[in-house]
This record gives structure tokens, sequence and C-alpha cells, in this order.
């Protein structure tokens, strides 16, 4: 055996005990994260038999690139257990834990009974991980610490959930693609009579519209039509507020972001259903949001990757597949209420109705707002 | 709103995968090697290793005879036809290696070497989709 490999072995013991002391010290802390902790610990009780093998394959002549391979997977092993989990639960504030549990009532309220526990990590913008080794019960949802002080950032809560939703079952990309090839075929069938050299062009133009839909776009495309199903018409002014407040060309095709914020805007809204888009103050959003990109003009590879008809189509076959697939998650379909009726706060406020209530009251009277949302903030669920 | 959502479970995807494939290769080549015993491993998981390998290798050799593939097998498909091509050797190598696990024999040498550089593509595409997101 190579002094190296020996040594590998001996760093992968070394922090395979280190964790399983850490997920004890987090049991004899009392930190409500059973479920958390017990999967961990059955991914060390793996990653120790993925050890012994190890052990064994590096005494063995011939399997030397093998095992080098098996030691790789078992570092990575530690590093995103330790440095996801592991920091997360070292220091949990109460204000993280606090939203935690309401994290949890809300993926109760949306039958995402996949999903056992969760860590929440006020430490970054919002950012979901999804899944861990397999598995999709203990996500981790990263926040800014101001997370809980307004309501205009918390739809993206339900977007970032619609990860998870996502990231568990390949036919909602294998459909949104099927969606996408099918529509830049058909304009390809729309072309008439063209010179070779000139259908050529075109053709591949349109091809290459295809291919700017990836499966990174359409998973943000799924997710912000899936924040919109739950949350209704506070996602679209959260969605409106995010590219108003970044205010980046709204038009900007690029392979490395999200899709354009026109396109993002376009498709929240078309996912409204006619009620909702009819609410005077989204109406008064969507005025600001025109006036904002008016500013700007799409160029060419916008009009050709983000046509309107594309993505009403893509923002219906979203909410079908959510319906579809998803028969239990249920969609929000009451529009904005008046500010009286916004007013009102009951015993318990869900966390969706919360979002509506909250745009009401912050655009309709935002002085109004910070008290209305501490009283509000304390019978969320 | 961040990209971490898509990429994390996409690499997660990966990575499960890598190491599904990495101990299958690690049992058959000790099988090869008639060591099996001593790596305290069963005939039960060396059958399990046959299949995981055998569908691997039917996927990646569909693969490229359609041209098509799934994000996952994209990446190893696009280093075989710009660095390890010809499409023909693999497909060749591929569908003989099926075969041959279906019969319930062992691979070649050779074969297990074909299979090891296929998944250091994948394992080159994790390796990168981690950097995008240790970067973030």
């Amino acid at each position: 055996m190579s002094a190296y490999r020996a040594a590998k072995a001996a760093e992968h013991t070394a922090n395979l005990q280190w964790l399983r002391a850490q997920l004890s010290s987090f049991r004899t802390a009392g930190l409500p994260h059973d479920i958390i902790l017990q999967r961990l610990e059955e991914k060390v009780d793996e990653a120790e038999k993925g050890l012994i093998l190890l052990k064994t394959a590096v005494q063995i002549a011939g399997l030397e690139a093998d095992a080098d391979a098996l030691s790789s997977g078992l570092a990575k092993f530690v590093r995103t257990t330790s440095d996801y989990y592991v920091a997360g639960l070292r220091h949990q504030s109460t204000e993280e834990l606090a939203t935690r549990d309401l994290l949890l009532k809300v993926c109760s309220r949306l039958h995402l009974d996949w999903i056992h526990d969760a860590l929440v990590r006020y430490s970054r913008d919002l950012a979901l991980l999804p899944v861990y080794h397999g598995d999709y019960s203990i996500p981790i949802l990263f926040a800014p610490p101001n997370l809980m002080e307004g309501v205009l950032t918390l739809p993206g809560i339900h977007h970032e959930l619609g990860h998870s939703v996502f990231a568990r079952d390949r036919q909602f990309v294998r459909e949104l693609g099927r969606v996408v090839d099918k529509f830049f075929d058909d304009e390809k069938k729309k072309l008439g009579p063209l010179a070779p050299k000139k259908r050529s062009e075109q053709e591949a133009a349109f091809d290459a519209a295809a291919r700017y839909w990836s499966e990174s776009q359409l998973a943000e495309v799924f997710c912000d039509v899936f924040a919109g199903y739950v949350c209704g018409p506070g996602n679209l002014i959260s969605v409106t507020d995010l590219h108003l407040a970044e205010g980046p060309n709204p038009y900007l095709i690029s392979n490395t972001m999200h899709p354009p914020g026109a396109a993002r805007v376009s498709m929240c809204e078309r996912a409204l259903s006619p009620m909702q888009r009819g609410h005077a103050l989204v109406r008064d959003t969507l005025g600001d949001w025109h006036n904002f990109v008016a500013k700007s003009t799409p160029d060419a590879s916008y009009q050709r990757c983000c046509p309107p008809a594309l993505l009403q189509i893509l923002a219906d076959r979203v909410n079908e597949l959510i319906a579809t697939h998803l028969p239990a998650v249920p969609r929000y379909t009451k529009p904005l209420t008046t500010l009286d009726e916004a007013r009102v706060i009951p015993t318990q406020l869900p966390l969706e109705d919360a979002i509506n209530a909250g745009h009401v009251v912050l655009l309709a009277s935002p002085t109004e707002f910070p008290s209305w949302w501490k009283s509000a903030g304390a019978v969320l669920c | 709103m961040s990209t971490l959502g898509y990429f994390s479970s996409r690499l997660d995807r990966q990575q499960t995968k890598l190491e599904l494939l990495t101990g299958a290769i690690l049992i058959l080549q000790a099988a090869v090697l008639g060591e099996t015993v001593k790596l305290g491993v069963g005939d039960e998981a060396v059958a399990t290793a046959k299949t995981t390998v055998s569908e691997f290798a039917q996927s990646l050799c569909n693969a490229l005879k359609s041209g098509e593939a799934d994000q996952d097998l994209q990446p190893i498909l696009l280093r075989i036809r710009t660095v390890d091509g010809p499409d023909t050797d693999w497909i060749e190598d591929l569908n003989n290696l099926t075969a041959r696990l279906g019969r319930g024999d062992l691979p070649t040498d050779d074969q297990i070497t074909r299979l090891r550089r296929a998944v250091g593509y994948l394992r080159q595409q994790v390796a990168e989709n981690s950097d995008r997101i240790s970067s973030r």
C-alpha cells in the first residue's frame, strides 16, 4: 500500500469519527433536528462501510485506481456534510429555528410530504439545497438574516421549495423540454418559401433559441410559476420587485444567469388567473414594471428566445404539470383583497395569506406596514 | 434567488451515479482478479455490480448511437466525441460489454479500462460542477 493511500484512509477515519462526534454533540445539545441527525448518522454509517471497503481495496494489487475513486467520494461526503449541515447545526439562532418551524408548516400545507425536516441558515441570499446524497427529506434553506423583516422577498421561499419539487421528478424537465422543442419546430415550419441559405440561417437561429432553454433555465421557469401557483399574486409583485431592485437590462439573455427579468415577470403574470391579474394593485405594479422595461429595447436574441407565445405556453404547461403530478398541492386562487380586508389579521395567518395581505398593506398604505407586519408576524403559520 | 437549487441537485444526482459506478467497477475488477473474498464482497454484490455497469453501458451506447443524451450523459458524450473517438469503437465495445455481462460473464480488462475512462469523464464533470457551486 502506498504511503499516500494509507494516509488518506487514516484521514477519512479521523473525519468520520469527527462527524459522528459532532452529530452526537448536537443530540446532546437538544437541537430540534432529530430527523436530520438520524439521516446524517445513517449516511455516516454508509460512509464507514465504504471506508472499510477502501481500506481493504488499497491492499489488493490492481485495485488502486478504483480505491482512489472511492477515496475521492468519501472526501466529498465529508465536505458536503460538514460544510452544509454541521456548520449550520453548530450555530442555530432562535430566528433560524423559528423560520424552520414556519417552513415545515408551509411544506405540510403544500403537501410536500417528502420533506421531513429542514435546516435554515441565515448566511447568504435565498437558495435551497434540495437534496443531500440522494435524500430529499432534509433540505437546507439559505436566507439573508433579514428574511422575515418584510414581505417582498418571502415568495422566494416558495420559489426555492419549487427546486425540491423540480429536482425530485425528471418528468418536469422532460415535459418542458418537449414544449420548447415543439415550439421552435413549429416556428421552423411556419417559415414559408425562402432561399436555401436564408432558410438554413433561420433554422439555425431557432435551434440556438431552443438550446438557450437549458435544464437550468427551465428549472427557474418551473420554480417561478410554482411560487405563483401556491402563492398567487404576491409572487408576481415579488418577482417584479426583484428585477426592479436589481435593475439590469430586463432583456439580457445569458446562459449563466436566470431567464431575463422581462420573461420571468411575463410568465409569472401569465400564470395567474384573469381575476388575480385584474386587481388594481397588480395592474399598478405591472404599470411600474412596463415603465421600467420601456427604458430598454429587446434585442434580436431576446425576441428569438423569449417570444410571448412561448412564455404563455411554458406558464400554462407548468401549471398543468403541477396540477397533474402533484394534485394535492393547493393552488392559491384568491385575488388580492381590499386594504380594509387585509388590515384584519386572523388568529392564525398562513404565510401565503400573509404575503398577499402584506403586499396590499405595503402598496396601499406603506406607513401602516411596519406595525401591521409586526402583528401579522406573531400569528404566522 | 440563486442557481444553487438547480446546480446542487444536478451535482448530487451525478455524484450519486458516480459513487454507484465507482463501487460497481471496483467490485468487478476485484472479481476479475479473483479477490472478492479478500475484499469481503459476495456473489450478490457482484451480480448487482454487473447490472449497474450494464445499465450504464447500455444508456451510453444508446446516447452514442442517437446523439441524444440527458444532461448527465452529455458531458461523457461530448468528451468522447472531442478527445476519445471514434464513436464506432465505443459502441462496439459497449455492446460487447453488455452482451458479456448479460451472459453472466465478467468484463475483460480492456472493457474495464474503457468503463473507467467513461466514468472518469463523469468525474471531471462532477469536479467542474462542484467548482461552480463552491464559487457561489
